[in-house]
This record gives structure tokens, sequence and C-alpha cells, in this order.
């Protein structure tokens, strides 16, 4: 695994640029789907995000605000009616090696081994291999060593969605991009896969997007937590969180800050449902 | 499992408590042994109770005597069932394996492509509506009175059950391990063979199951219309002579064949589909 080290003055100069680029820029966006009815129905209204290199950013909003969808536009696995969006540059027309996505449900082949579902995005998509991790050193990483040769059913929610991420990473992505993952987990799973991302985020220095309806969630781990209004669904508030890291989820919550983000974050979601 | 079930075993106040719990490994192949012996004992009494003539219905005597001519020779003796049977069994394998890949190969290319879809469905359904039997004189007609029709038959009824459950199996692929290959470019042929191959399996099981059993039943067909060899002309001679004992005694092997093929398609799903 490659870390930034800053080893010299210039390297720290770069370092400050690098972060301040924007690895993630929304304008605009607009996705509308038809219905049944052949009405439309607006998903994703002027939409604008802005996310920078290394930062750690939790989309929160209610049900069927297009959370999903931005997400999915973002991965390059849908097109927006209008409106542009730049991945590290460049525009998004389609999904990219830059881009590792989780998805809700770990969604691991059940005929392939733990081992075998973290490798299998080295063995699609094209010949002109990037840069790889190794299998094991990831598993390692995530908590997993020793379970590469198990079947995803033997493993538990938790340890399937680690499997999960560790896939998403193999390629070495500059962005991560994770819709509710911990969504299916119980709660005391979801805090400790909370801290496990954290540590996998710290430790891999990408660029994470993470759409949630936690709002804890969201706090704890977050650089800053976007809101979004119901549908048609656009960013109504950005919040930074002042916390330190690492954090810890107990050391967390009783924080005078994230009370009071979270707090806000409530409040701006039920404004949101009352309108 | 085991470990539960000795752990009630040994606790003796719950023993007494439900003593008709108490179940024993043999007991479900002891009922059907038991309904197989009033079923042959019914026989007996029919046969000799009432008069009916023997070649109406044989006795169990006249039918083992015929099973041990048939058996108890060396497998090469032409008066033997070997020879027929390996004879039929030969033709319905090669016809099976023939019906089953197309059938998969052409269930696949329907599902993938709409055009082929379009173009191959309608006649297919109309061909699968169409009782095949009745297409048996046509095909002796053009492939003759060898094995080449025999072999036809098993194809073709092996074709239909197989392309419908492929066909349905690659379409009903779970729509997250799609966007999970999108995500990471997968071409086409990739998404096939890594997802919707393997996600069809237990559909294309189904139909290989279904399959074994008409490759036998084509291939008997096919020996009824006028072949040299095979257990359906056994059939045939024996009932030319009103040797009714040998028709059950074919039949009686018949039937533990078909019974020991199932078995050993099923014995091979559990073996690759493990998930």
């Amino acid at each position: 695994m490659t870390f930034v080290s800053a080893h010299s003055t210039p390297a720290v100069d770069t370092a400050v640029e690098h972060t301040t680029q924007a690895m993630i820029a929304v304008r605009q966006l607009r996705r509308t789907y038809p219905t049944a009815d052949g009405g439309e129905v607006t998903a994703l209204v002027d939409t604008d995000l802005h996310v920078s290199d290394g930062e750690f950013i939790a989309i929160v909003g209610p049900s069927g605000c297009g959370k999903s969808t931005l997400l999915r536009l973002l991965a390059g696995l849908d097109l927006p009616d209008s409106g542009r969006i730049e991945l590290n540059g460049h525009m998004v027309s389609g999904p990219s090696r830059d881009v590792g996505v989780v998805f809700q449900n770990a969604t691991l082949l059940p005929w392939l081994t733990i081992a075998s579902n973290v490798s299998l995005p080295l063995r699609v998509g094209g010949k002109q291999r990037g840069p790889a991790l190794g299998t094991e050193e990831l598993l390692d990483m995530a908590g997993l060593g020793g379970f590469g040769a198990k079947y995803p059913n033997e493993l538990s929610g938790g340890m399937q969605q680690r499997a999960a991420i560790c896939r998403a990473l193999i390629r070495q992505p500059k962005v991560l991009l994770m819709d509710e993952p911990f969504g299916a987990l119980d709660a005391l799973t979801r805090e400790r896969m909370n801290a496990e991302l954290q540590r996998i985020w710290l430790a891999t220095g990408k660029t994470i997007v993470l759409i949630t309806h936690s709002i804890s969630e969201a706090v704890f781990l977050a650089d800053r937590v976007l809101v979004m209004s119901p549908r048609p669904g656009r960013v109504i508030a950005d919040l930074t969180v002042p916390l330190d890291r690492p954090r810890d989820f107990a050391d967390a919550v009783g924080h005078p800050a994230f009370i009071e983000l979270s707090h806000q974050v409530r409040k701006l979601l039920n404004e949101g449902e009352g309108k | 499992m085991s470990r539960i079930a000795d752990a009630s075993m040994n606790s003796a106040p719950q023993e007494k408590r439900r003593p008709n719990r108490k179940r024993w490994p043999g007991r479900s192949s002891l009922i059907s042994m038991a309904g197989l012996a009033v079923v042959l004992g019914g026989w007996e009494l029919l046969v000799h109770g009432t008069g009916i003539p023997s070649y109406v219905l044989p006795s169990i005597e006249d039918v083992v005597r015929s099973l041990a001519d048939g058996l108890l020779v060396p497998v090469t003796d032409r008066s033997g069932y070997y020879l027929p049977l390996w004879s039929t069994l030969s033709n319905s394998a090669i016809g099976y394996f023939i019906g089953g890949f197309l059938a998969i190969v052409l269930g696949s290319l329907m599902a993938e492509f709409r055009t082929v879809e379009k173009l191959l469905m309608p006649y297919a359904f109309a061909l699968q509506s169409l009782p095949k039997v009745a297409i048996a004189p046509l095909i002796v007609i053009w492939c003759g009175f060898g094995d080449s029709s025999k072999i036809a038959m098993a194809a073709l009824l092996t074709f239909f059950p197989v392309l419908v459950n492929t066909f349905a199996g690659i379409q009903s692929t779970e729509r997250g391990r799609l966007d999970l290959m999108q995500s990471l470019s997968a071409s086409r042929l990739e998404t096939y063979w890594n997802v919707k191959l393997p996600s069809a399996a237990p559909y294309i099981f189904a139909g290989l199951e279904m399959g074994i059993v008409y490759a036998l039943l084509g291939t008997i067909v096919a020996e009824y219309l006028g072949a040299q060899q095979g257990i359906g002309v056994t059939i045939m001679q024996a009932e030319a002579v009103t040797d009714v004992p040998t028709v059950f005694a074919v039949l009686v092997i018949l039937g533990a064949v078909g019974v020991a093929m199932h078995l050993g398609i099923s014995w091979l799903k559990a073996r690759i589909i493990r998930w």
C-alpha cells in the first residue's frame, strides 16, 4: 500500500494544493424518470456538490430523496438529464477505474470464495491493468485475514460488507462511493463497522462519499454532512463536523459538537418532511 | 444439527414427555417399503384370486423370472437386457448432451440479445406446445432407423425444458449483481460468464433434471417406430409374442434407470451449486 508521505518541504506544498483540488465537482445536476402513466418524476434537481481529494462526506436525506440516484450518477451507472459531473478533472460519462462502489447489500457472488470475490475487479473490465493491491493484504487490513478461502454464506453480514469494501478498494480507486453500506446490520455491528471504516479511510486516504439515513453514522464518520431535501432532491445544507480524528464512537456521541450537529441535521430533515 | 439431536436424545425428561417424537432414520423408507408390500400383495391376490390371464397381468414370479433371465447372463449375451439397455442409454446420453448444450447456448443468446429473442421466441413456444412425440415419425423419415433418429429425439425432448429454464434464469439475474459488473466496466461476455451464467445455474439444473427423463422417453419412442436395437425394441418384440412378463421386467429396469439418472443429476447439482 502506498501512502503520501511528506518527506520534504516541496512535497508538503503539493500535498496542501492536492487537498484543495476538487476530486468530485457536480454542477446543476438534474435527473428525471418517466412514470408508468406517461408523466415524469424529478428525482434530482439543481444539485451541486464539491468534494476535495481525501475528504469524507456523508449525504443524508429522507428516503426517496434521490440520494441513491446521486450515487448512481457519480458512479457512472446512470446519466443525468442535464448538468455535469467531474471526477478528478474528467467528465463522468460511464463507470471509471477511479471509482469503487460499495452497494447496499454486499452483493458478493455466492459461488466465489471471499478471496475470489475481492479480486473479481482484477479479472474483468478490460486488459488495461492499473495498480492493484494484494488480496491477502486487503483482507488483513479489513480484519478478514484467514477468511479468504471461505464462502460468503459462511460469513456474518458485517464481514460480508467488509469484504465488499475490500473489493471496491482493490483497483486502488481515488474515490469510494458507498450506498447505505451498513443499513442491513444491527446497531452494534454497525457501530463497529463505522469505526472500521474510519480506520480504513485513515489508512488509505481515499475520497469517500457515504450515503446513509443514519444521522449518527453521518456525523461520526464525515468531515462534512450534506443534507438533502425530499423529492425533488437537492442539497439544502452543508455542515462541517468539527471533531478531531481518529474519533471514538462512545466519546463522539457525548461530545457537545456531535450532539449539536446531530440536532441540526435532524431539524433540517424534519423541516423538509413538514413541507 | 446432530449435536442438538444428541442433546435431546440424552435428556430423559424430554423423552418421557414426548415419547411419540422419537424417530429413527429408516422410518420413511419403512413406510414406502410397506406401501410396496401392499401393492405387491394386492397384485398377487388379483392374479391368483381372480383368474386374470397371465398375458394381461403376469404373476410376480414370472416377472422376477424374466428379470433374472435377462440380467443373470453375460453382459454381451444377445438374449440379455444389457446390450439393448446400453444402446438406449448411450443414445439417450448423446442426445441429452447435444440437446442440453444447444439449449443452454440458444437460451443464453435469447436472453442476451433482444433480436435473437424476437426471432426465436415465438417459434420456440409454438414448438414447445406441439406434442413432440408426434414429430417422431418425421424424424425417423429424416434420420432413418439407426441411432441418429434416437439421438435426435432425445435431443429434441431435452432441448425445450433446458432452453426455457436457461432463458428464465439469465433474465432473473439480480439487479445488484449487474450493477456491480457495470461499475467494474465489465464487458458483456465477462458479465455473462462471471455473473449471469452462474446465477442461472439453479434454473438450468432444474431444466436438466426434467430433460434427463425426456431424453430416455424420446429414445424409446424412436425405438418403437422401428429400430434394430434398444430397450424399446425389446419391449416391442416381447409384446409381439405376448411375453408380458418380459414387458414388465423391462419396465422395472427402466424405472430403476430413471431413478438412478435423476439421482445422478441431483448429485451433480449438489456438487456444483453449493450456495
